[in-house]
């Protein structure tokens, strides 16, 4: 747990610096280009969030695929983590979103944007996993049920990705990593970068928390069999 | 400024939110680890009842 | 001659263990395998294994020389007729025993006069009754006769498996049983018993020890004499069947998904004549709402097939789990029609068309999410209405593309 505490702790001091960053350093945008520039800065949060968010959702896809294809233990903790460092991502990302389109668009949610739509769509699929999991006990049925739903949830990560690609309704293209070079200036990438490490350096922190978590659960569950036999 | 009093209580309400995660995380290993002990205690103590039967039943 | 089963270096895990590990067992016509071993060791295992209701982790199991199942997940159809007693009756309350009895025979295509057996068990003055109203014990006369009786109806060699099949019967229906099984065996059919009562393991030509995968041969007389079972031809009896007249019976697709549909047109109703300034896109949406509001509640005859693990007994022996099969389309286009009338819109059987065409995939395919689960030790409790919401993204699309 130590080395996941120092991991933890960085990120948690390095978020909160992108979030006083990004509110009292990072320059404001064209008033003409955003309803609302001052809320326009969460995207700080955003965007980094969502990065954090696809992170997790990998280590889920992956974690899934270990345990079902190599039955791998490894592999399941990798899972229990992702499911639930997604969830918390996915719905960082959905409340800093829902904030801001409160702010930008006049509505909190948006039934014709799609990214937004699959995003909510990605985590209720975590909220799902984790919850389901949780309801059942541990055991080879539980761990291929939702793997199975890991692995063929993951397909809506793609589909999110090209969303502002394809359907370029409310939701902004992307800022980064394209043809162009992105609509992003210096101070406002580094803000960004800063806030993206950071949220990037939490979210592994707690995977391998979560990692080890789950471990102690199946050495308790080994414990408790053994003091079963013993008592 | 009103707009920047939303963010700053947006992002104050999340930083709270990312807090309250890690620490039931943090809360959740303690938990573990102390039934864990507990649970090893029980273990030795069952263990050392045992012994002395043994002995006085050995040959 | 193939044999009728055979498993071939089957691993099997249930819970956090291995239950079997390289199991081998071979079962041809004219034998009975009783499965022996102490409590845990793995029978009900092997069973479900032969049945092809479990996945395996490394091996395969063979109905004849088909593959019905292997370790890389691919299932076949067993050409076999296959009997099957489960711990579980197998058997919905709502069924009537005649009924059941029949439904059994069909799966080997035949029908037979059920009242001979039912009277060995004294169960003829209960043909026309309603499983609900039998005794513990009278339910697990009509699972083993459901087991046995598609063997007898049959002409070709089958398959009957049967774990512990003497549980909750009196001593004359165990002499019985003993005597019928005796009877299939020498008609040339496979019998597989897990079973601890001494009277059952003397018919056995076969002890297989299941903790050690051991199989050994024992002596036993073939004396006894046929039973006369004059059979018909009879069309078997599908998923889709079974589960439509189990609706029509039960009403249960009125309990939750007719009521969903109804509650979403009343409230969209209570809102007054909104409907009117709406854009066609919206109207569109509210429209078909009530259908895709039932569709959405699935299928609840995959939470009641959970009753005496009859949804077992069916993916086993009938080749999947009942469903509504075309309900969902007429019930969909009922309640579009509905909300058409109740919204005063000029009547468009296009709409009502696609207002039973979405009942009917999102009604199946919430199904699938439902059947995901049903591994699950608590499948009620995974909570698969989370993952619904999915189907609002393609019904969003779908009425966008008819508004254009």
């Amino acid at each position: 747990m130590k080395s996941a505490g120092v991991v933890l702790f960085a990120g948690f001091a390095g978020i909160t610096t992108s979030m006083l960053l990004a509110l009292l350093w990072a320059p404001s945008v064209s008033i003409d280009a955003f309803e609302s520039p001052a809320a326009q800065r969460i995207f700080y949060w955003h965007v980094p969030a969502a990065w954090a968010a696809f992170i997790a959702f990998g280590a889920l896809f992956i974690g899934s695929a270990g345990w079902l294809f190599k039955r791998s233990e490894r592999m399941w903790r990798l899972h229990v983590a992702g499911s639930e460092a997604g969830l918390a991502t996915g719905l960082m990302t959905v409340w800093s979103g829902c904030v801001w389109g409160a702010a930008e668009w006049g509505t909190p949610w948006d039934w014709t944007d799609v990214r937004l739509n699959t995003f909510g769509l990605l985590t209720l699929l975590a909220i799902y996993v984790v919850l389901g999991r949780n309801s059942q006990p541990d055991g080879v049925e539980t761990r291929d049920t939702f793997a199975a739903f890991g692995l063929y949830g993951f397909v809506l990560v793609p589909l999110t990705y090209i969303a502002t690609r394809i359907w370029t309704i409310r939701h902004p293209g992307p800022v980064v990593g394209t043809d162009d070079g992105g609509s992003i200036n210096g101070d406002m990438g580094l803000v960004l970068l800063f806030s993206a490490v950071s949220f990037t350096v939490l979210i592994v922190g707690h995977m391998m928390a979560s990692m080890r978590l789950t471990l102690l659960e199946q050495k308790l569950q080994r414990l408790q069999a053994k003091t079963d036999r013993v008592v | 400024m009103e707009g920047m009093g939303y963010l700053a209580v947006a992002y104050f309400g999340m930083l709270v939110a990312i807090s309250l995660w890690t620490y039931t995380v943090v809360r959740r290993s303690q938990r573990l680890e102390e039934r864990m002990a507990a649970l090893e205690s029980v273990n030795a103590s069952a263990a050392t009842d045992v012994a002395p039967n043994d002995e006085a039943t050995a040959p | 001659m193939p044999a009728l089963l055979s498993l071939e270096e089957v691993e099997v895990r249930r819970g956090m263990g291995v239950v079997l590990r390289d199991h081998n067992l071979t079962v041809k016509g004219g034998q009975c395998i009783a499965l022996t071993g102490s409590n845990g060791s793995g029978k009900s295992t092997v069973l479900e294994v032969a049945a092809g209701l479990l996945p395996l982790e490394q091996g395969k199991v063979l109905h004849g020389s088909t593959p019905v199942i292997d370790h890389e997940g691919r299932r076949r159809q067993s050409p076999v007729t296959v009997g099957l007693t489960l711990q579980k009756n197998g058997v919905l309350g709502s069924e009537v025993v005649e009924d059941h009895l029949l439904l059994a025979c069909s799966m080997a295509g035949f029908s037979v006069d059920v009242a001979p057996f039912l009277e060995a068990f004294n169960l003829k003055h209960r043909r026309k009754d309603l499983v609900a109203h039998l005794s513990q014990g009278q339910v697990r006369k009509i699972s083993v006769l459901s087991a046995l009786l598609p063997a007898f109806a049959s002409n070709e060699a089958c398959l009957v498996l049967l774990d512990e099949p003497s549980t909750g019967l009196d001593d004359d229906a165990v002499k019985v049983l003993c005597r019928w099984i005796s009877v299939l065996r020498q008609r040339g059919h496979g019998v597989v018993l897990a079973t601890h009562d001494e009277r059952l393991l003397e018919q056995a030509t076969h002890v297989h020890a299941v903790a050690k995968g051991t199989t050994e041969p024992r002596g036993v007389p073939l004396d006894e004499a046929d039973i006369a079972t004059p059979a018909a031809t009879a069309r078997r009896v599908t998923p889709s069947a079974f589960g439509i007249k189990t609706h029509r019976q039960t009403m249960l697709w009125l309990n939750t998904n007719g009521m969903a549909a109804l509650l979403t047109l009343g409230l969209l109703l209570a809102l007054g004549e909104f409907i009117l300034d709406l854009t066609p896109l919206q109207r569109l949406g509210f429209l078909l709402a009530p259908a895709f509001a039932a569709g959405l509640c699935g299928e609840p005859l995959v939470a009641a097939m959970r009753e005496e693990r009859a949804s077992s007994w069916w993916t086993a022996v009938g080749g999947g789990v009942p469903h509504a099969g075309w309900m969902p389309l007429l019930i969909g286009a009922a309640v579009t029609a509905g909300a058409s009338v109740g919204f005063q819109l000029p009547f468009n059987t296009l709409h009502v068309l696609v207002g039973a065409a979405v009942c009917f995939a999102v009604w199946h395919a919430v199904r699938l999410m439902q059947l995901a689960t049903t591994r699950l030790a608590r499948p009620h409790a995974a909570m698969v209405g989370l993952l619904t919401p999915v189907l609002i993204l393609p019904y969003a699309v779908l009425v966008d593309w008819l508004t254009r």
